[in-house]
């Protein structure tokens, strides 16, 4: 199985291919964009198939729409508050729920201060297609790990592939190109949503550009990309100045 | 033990499976019967002609209004054909009043593409004085029962109405008014227009039809074609094809709107020798209601 | 004998599919077929916006057709209706319940074959959306010259659908992975066999022979443009 499995894996397909036929014993995981038909798995959508490192045999679409899936880390925006969850828009199709103690350390007397209109980055708990998502702010073991509240900043509209290798490791060239030179806190959800915070607005609206034009860019082109919008801007110079000022105060205090 | 209604009413794909799988279906009929269907001609006194259509409960109502029109400038010499589909808010329980829904505009488009593909009515036929005026013949199909079928149904009131429809003979006069003919005198116009006319009423004449298109919807359950299904039936179906025929086995329409299961080469084979056999059947129904209207007329007229 | 462009009767126009044109649908292509281009667009799945809409278990489609020019009428809601048809059949609508996908089919240019064109710009903007289909959809024109040495034209143009004695619109399912040919107990096959028919709609008068020739021949040329469909949702 594991065999018939690796000959498929970075193939393109389109809807109705067959990636494989099921093997007499065992257990086959499947993901998004594979369906069972009979004794074979059929693709369902078009694009890449990929093996996570549990065996899932999944296809990575080029999809726009948000579809919730358990386990991903989203940037959602509270649309309403009620006594036990806070509505969140997350993308898809349906609002998502955030239990209101599904934060690290929040009790019935210690809540959350959150208001519609403010961001989070959660994790999809559960997602059920009848059901409504499923958020949380804690991971598995109970702890915080980075999902909170996202003060100020602004939200980038990107597809959910182009996040999804954003949050690859190692990182995106994109990403360790402009970390070299710029300053700035990034959170991205894989609904799509990348969340940016810098010191100056200008910094802000170029890590917005150079990602959202990184999408279709070989490595060498997003480095080339990030080169090109850094040599014109000002707040690449600032930081520049500054790790200067550093350099002459390091050499000084020798 | 649940009551068959009751069964019928919680698990309605599994009643009919058990019909199904035995051959015949829950009002009884083998797979391959259509229904029994009967046709009432002149049931409107204030339509032109009409014709009302049963197919089981089936109920279509059918009436031709002819109005004199002036001719259009780019066609001239011909007359006008509008038809017209409602599904009457009795029909079914989701029909509803106001705006023609969907299913009625689906079923306008159908009935007014046979009608022209198959070149049933020459618009020329309906000319009365080429360039001044000529006929124009309002259809309007009312849907009083909408149990499964309805195309055939509709189809076969369209074309009953127009069969038994007797066209006034009438002239334009110099001021531009219409004026019935006047009795022919004996002479060799007056042959012609006997030709045409209808027998003791030289002053009327019928339409000659290019083509008696016949429509058939058959639907697929389980591997099995199902000829005339009903509402309930429908509901079910896998796919469901309409084959419309001439009386010379000619096809006039193929028609298959998705569905869960496609169909086979022998399907549509299937589908168009079901056709062929009902349009027999239903010529000969045809044709006997019209001998029975004409000979009511020929008792009634006065001698 | 040479069709009025020089192609032999079963000779398809040139096709062209372009995916992901409009930024702001969730899925989009462009199917041109010689002289005759459609555009489709996807919305969703998005939440139904009422309840009448909404269906518990499935997604709903909602197909709206533009003409070129001119108003919206029977002909067109009759498109829709086949479209939509078509297009529930590949569409794996269990997955996404309570959701719309709206679906909008703009012509561009009509040389002949426009809802063969617009069934295939469909299938083609649902596989650009990733909207989970069971398989591809492709659709081809048909038409049946007069007379009795009337030669069966493939992807016919406006001019050769007007002097046809009949056309015909086929959609077929070609790739479709039958499972098992299946036979009931009266012989019929349970799956579509060979042919796969999936949406028919004919005009114009046939033999019973012209009617199948035509089906047949329509089922070759779908299996090139659905060879060539693939080829297009393959390319990221």
């Amino acid at each position: 199985m594991a065999a018939v499995a690796e000959q498929t894996v970075g193939k393109s397909v389109c809807p109705g291919d067959v990636l494989m036929s099921l093997p007499e014993t065992g257990v086959v995981r499947i993901g998004g964009g594979v369906q069972q038909e009979g004794e074979v798995l059929v693709a369902t959508k078009a694009g890449v198939v990929q093996q996570a490192k549990g065996g899932k045999l999944w296809v990575e679409a080029r999809q726009k729409r948000y579809i919730p899936s358990p386990e991903d880390v989203v940037v959602g925006r509270i649309t309403d508050k009620h006594s036990e969850n806070y509505g969140v828009d997350v993308g898809g199709p349906f609002r998502a729920l955030l239990p209101v103690l599904a934060f690290e350390g929040a009790t019935k007397r210690n809540r959350p201060s959150l208001q519609p209109g403010d961001l989070v980055y959660c994790r999809v708990e559960t997602a059920h297609r009848d059901l409504e998502a499923q958020l949380s702010c804690m991971d598995a073991a109970g702890k915080a790990s980075g999902f909170a509240h996202l003060k100020g900043g602004m939200v980038v509209e990107v597809s959910t592939t182009l996040a999804r290798s954003l949050l690859s490791r190692p990182p995106a060239a994109v990403l360790s190109a402009l970390g070299r030179s710029l300053q700035f806190e990034l959170a991205v959800g894989q609904n799509g949503r990348v969340w940016l915070d810098a010191p100056s607005p200008a910094t802000v609206i170029l890590v917005a550009n150079a990602i959202q034009s990184s999408e279709f860019l070989s490595a060498a082109q997003q480095e080339a990309l990030v080169a090109a919008l850094l040599k014109g801007s000002s707040a690449a110079a600032t930081r520049r100045q500054q790790q200067q000022q550093q350099q002459q105060q390091q050499q000084g205090d020798e | 033990m649940l009551q068959a209604d009751a069964f019928q009413r919680l698990y309605p794909d599994k009643y009919l499976t058990k019909f199904i799988e035995q051959g015949v279906r829950p009002d009884g009929r083998p797979l391959s019967l259509a229904r029994a269907t009967s046709i009432g001609l002149g049931v409107v006194s204030t339509a032109d002609a009409s014709a009302l259509v049963k197919i089981g409960s089936t109920t279509v109502l059918a009436g031709v209004k002819c109005e004199v029109m002036p001719a259009v400038a780019d066609a001239p010499d011909e007359g006008r054909l509008t038809l017209q589909v409602e599904l009457a808010p009795l029909c079914c329980s989701s029909a509803r009043p106001g705006r023609p829904s969907e299913a009625a505009a689906l079923l306008t488009e159908q009935l007014e593409g046979l009608l022209e593909g198959a070149g049933v009515v020459d618009r020329r036929q309906l000319c009365i004085d080429p360039g001044k005026a000529a006929w124009a013949l309002y259809v309007d199909v009312y849907v009083l029962d909408a149990d499964g079928s309805l195309q055939d149904a509709c189809l076969l009131a369209v074309l009953a109405a127009l069969s038994s429809l007797q066209l006034h003979a009438v002239t334009l006069d110099d001021a531009g008014n219409i004026q019935k003919a006047a009795v022919p005198d004996a002479g060799a116009a007056a042959a012609a227009a006997a030709a045409a006319a209808v027998p003791g009423s030289p002053q009327l004449r019928r339409l000659s039809l290019g083509c008696q298109p016949v429509s058939l919807t058959c639907g697929v359950y389980l591997g099995r074609l199902l000829v005339d299904p009903t509402a309930e039936e429908e509901a079910l179906l896998e796919a469901q094809l309409t084959a419309t025929v001439d009386a010379e086995g000619g096809i006039l329409g193929f028609y298959k709107a998705g569905g869960s299961v496609t169909a086979s080469q022998q399907r549509v084979q299937q589908c168009v020798e079901a056709a062929k056999l009902r349009s027999k059947e239903v010529q000969g129904l045809l044709q006997q209601a019209l001998d029975q209207a004409a000979a009511a007329a020929a008792a009634a007229a006065p001698s | 004998m040479e069709r009025a462009d020089g192609r032999r009767p079963g000779e398809i126009r040139i096709v062209r599919c372009e995916r992901g044109l409009l930024s702001r649908a969730d899925g989009s292509a462009q199917w041109t077929q010689g002289g005759t281009s459609c555009l489709a667009s996807v919305a969703g799945p998005t939440q139904a916006p009422t309840s009448a809409k909404e269906d518990a278990e499935r997604a709903t489609l909602e197909v709206v057709f533009k003409p070129r020019a001119g108003l919206v009428g029977s002909t067109e809601k009759q498109y829709e209706a086949l479209i939509r048809r078509s297009c529930e059949a590949v569409i794996l609508a269990a997955l996404h319940p309570r959701t719309l996908i709206q679906v909008v089919v703009q012509v561009v240019s009509d040389d002949g074959g426009v809802l063969a064109c617009a069934l295939n710009a469909a299938c083609a903007a649902l596989v650009d959306a990733a909207v989970p289909l069971r398989t591809l959809c492709a659709a081809v024109s048909m038409a049946q010259e007069a007379g009795p040495e009337g030669q069966l034209l493939l992807d016919p143009s406006a001019a050769e659908a007007a002097a046809a004695a009949a056309v015909g619109t086929f959609a077929y399912l070609p790739l479709l992975h039958s499972v098992s040919e299946e036979v009931s107990a009266a012989g019929d096959s349970i799956s579509g066999g060979d042919l796969q028919l999936l949406t028919s709609l004919t005009r114009g008068r046939l033999t019973s022979d012209q009617l199948l020739d035509m089906v047949e021949a329509g089922r070759q040329g779908a299996d090139r443009l659905a060879a060539f469909m693939q080829q297009a949702a393959r390319q990221v």
